[in-house]
């Protein structure tokens, strides 16, 4: 008897096994399929990509940030506790010092910089500092990733609606989750020369992913789907651009 | 009436937008006084959290006075480069004020700013969940939507469900955005009226759009209000 039968030897049916995690993350397979855009299979198999609960789509997002996140969370916790400070300081300071480290001089900022990363924290041991902050940088993470799939998924929601898309929000939302896998591949960002490859391989499969899984679940073809997908954006952009000209506008006509 | 135990279920079905835990408060005896005691549980565990959180921060940074005493020399080179005063003693005392206003306000030299804070959130809460709800069923009535005000209430208490991430503030420079929390709210606001006033989504998206076009709105009419004030003041 394999671990898939649900078949007891003496005839008597067994309780199906499920993983406690297996409510809050699709199978394998599921994600094996979206990331290779097979949205179009049998929606009503067990294991086709279909077969997502938000719930899931939820926990895939997170665990994907997680991931993501674990390679910068070790160097940033390395830094922060040889430095013996809190993560933004030791960023700064080592920012100046690559400023200074290229040739020019160090910045008055760069002083101020890394005259505060040298100082001890007012309470915690610097170790337990660095640690903690280390720790924080990570858990942003999730709540960064999250905020682009709830946020900008509601706004292409709406564009597609505009076309009568039958996608409930759930649905939606369950979908559109598997495009963070391959933003896992952002995590290799502090390697050198591979790190901006692998972020450029990143958001690129991921576009492909989103929008294909937008096409699926708003069942829109693929030239309206590029429109839903960008239109947000490009209002966004548009009220960025106006935000800032009517700024400098006026900061314009307060000094003048 | 549910069981104070029965929250976190309610507020993780919530943040999936399951419809089970509207149709649970919907059908309560007592939905506004569940809504309430949600919103007030809510509240204080953040403010707990925020609290920790804010002295946690405060422990992990080099002690506010010598911050201060660091920057000084290079704001006292600013304000001389860009004209702004060429006292130095004067130029020390304005930004020694500053800091003193700005560090006790974030609650970067004690824990009193974030104790108010903290005692604030629970009380924040109430008012913005009172604000969405009655703003939100008084379109929805004029939309034609059928539930009750008790109802909307209890239903509309859910929506406090993604402040829960706040609780992760306790480990410094954690920050959750507030773009996140105002739209998960609104989503889960969306389910709230469709489920409490049956609705189709094109009438409950217009109903729950109603409290952030009023706040905005409001915000004009406070910001022009001043404006006039303080014109007729200058004036006079």
């Amino acid at each position: 008897m394999n671990s898939s039968s649900f078949l007891r030897a003496d005839g008597t049916l067994a309780p199906q096994r499920t993983a406690w995690w297996s409510a809050w993350l699709p199978t394998l397979s599921q994600v094996q399929q979206a990331i290779q855009l097979q949205f179009r299979t049998d929606a009503n198999m067990p294991h086709s990509v279909w077969a997502i609960t938000m719930r899931q789509g939820l926990g895939l997002v997170v665990v994907a940030a997680l991931l993501a996140g674990f390679l910068p969370f070790l160097v940033n916790a390395v830094t922060a506790v040889r430095l013996g400070t809190t993560v933004p300081l030791a960023q700064l300071a080592q920012q100046a010092q690559e400023q200074s480290a290229d040739g020019g001089p160090l910045s008055q900022m760069g002083e101020i910089w890394q005259r505060l990363a040298g100082m001890p924290p007012a309470l915690l041991p610097g170790w337990m500092a660095g640690l903690l902050t280390s720790l924080g940088a990570w858990i942003n993470w999730p709540l960064r990733w999250l905020t682009w799939w709830l946020v900008y998924g509601t706004a292409v929601l709406v564009a597609a609606k505009v076309w009568g898309t039958p996608a409930t929000l759930q649905r939606f939302f369950a979908l559109t989750s598997y495009a963070a896998v391959p933003m896992v591949l952002t995590g290799l960002e502090p390697v050198p020369y591979l790190g901006v490859l692998a972020q450029i391989v990143a958001v690129s499969w991921m576009s492909v992913v989103y929008g294909a899984s937008v096409s699926a679940v708003t069942q829109l073809n693929w030239r309206r789907t590029v429109v839903a997908v960008i239109l947000p954006a490009a209002i966004a952009s548009m009220l960025g651009i106006i935000f800032l000209l009517a700024t400098a506008t006026t900061v314009l006509r307060m000094i003048f | 009436m549910l069981q104070p135990k029965s929250y976190p279920e309610l507020v993780g079905k919530a943040l999936v937008l399951e419809a089970e835990p509207f149709l649970t408060l919907v059908e309560d005896d007592n939905p506004w006084v569940e809504g309430l005691f949600l919103v007030t549980c809510v509240g204080v565990l953040l403010g707990g959290a925020h609290l920790v959180g804010g002295l946690l921060w405060t422990a992990s940074l080099p002690p506010s006075d010598a911050v201060r005493e660091a920057l000084l020399p290079s704001v006292q080179q600013l304000a001389a480069q860009i004209d702004m005063g060429k006292d130095p003693l004067q130029i020390e005392a304005a930004f020694r004020q500053a800091w003193r206003w700005g560090a006790g306000l974030i609650g970067y030299q004690g824990g009193f700013a974030r104790l108010f804070f903290a005692l604030l959130e629970p009380v924040w809460l109430v008012l913005q969940w009172l604000f969405l709800s009655l703003a939100t069923h008084g379109a929805a009535r004029l939309l034609g939507g059928k539930g009750t005000l008790v109802q909307m209430l209890g239903t509309t208490a859910l929506a406090v469900a993604p402040q829960v991430l706040g609780v992760l503030t306790i480990i410094p420079f954690v920050s959750v955005n507030g773009l996140l929390l105002g739209v998960w709210a609104l989503l889960i606001a969306y389910r709230a009226v469709e489920i409490t006033h049956d609705l189709s989504w094109q009438r409950a998206s217009l109903a729950v759009l109603a409290a952030p076009v009023l706040l905005i709105l409001m915000s004009f009419f406070i910001a022009a209000s001043t404006s006039l004030v303080l014109t007729m003041g200058g004036g006079a």
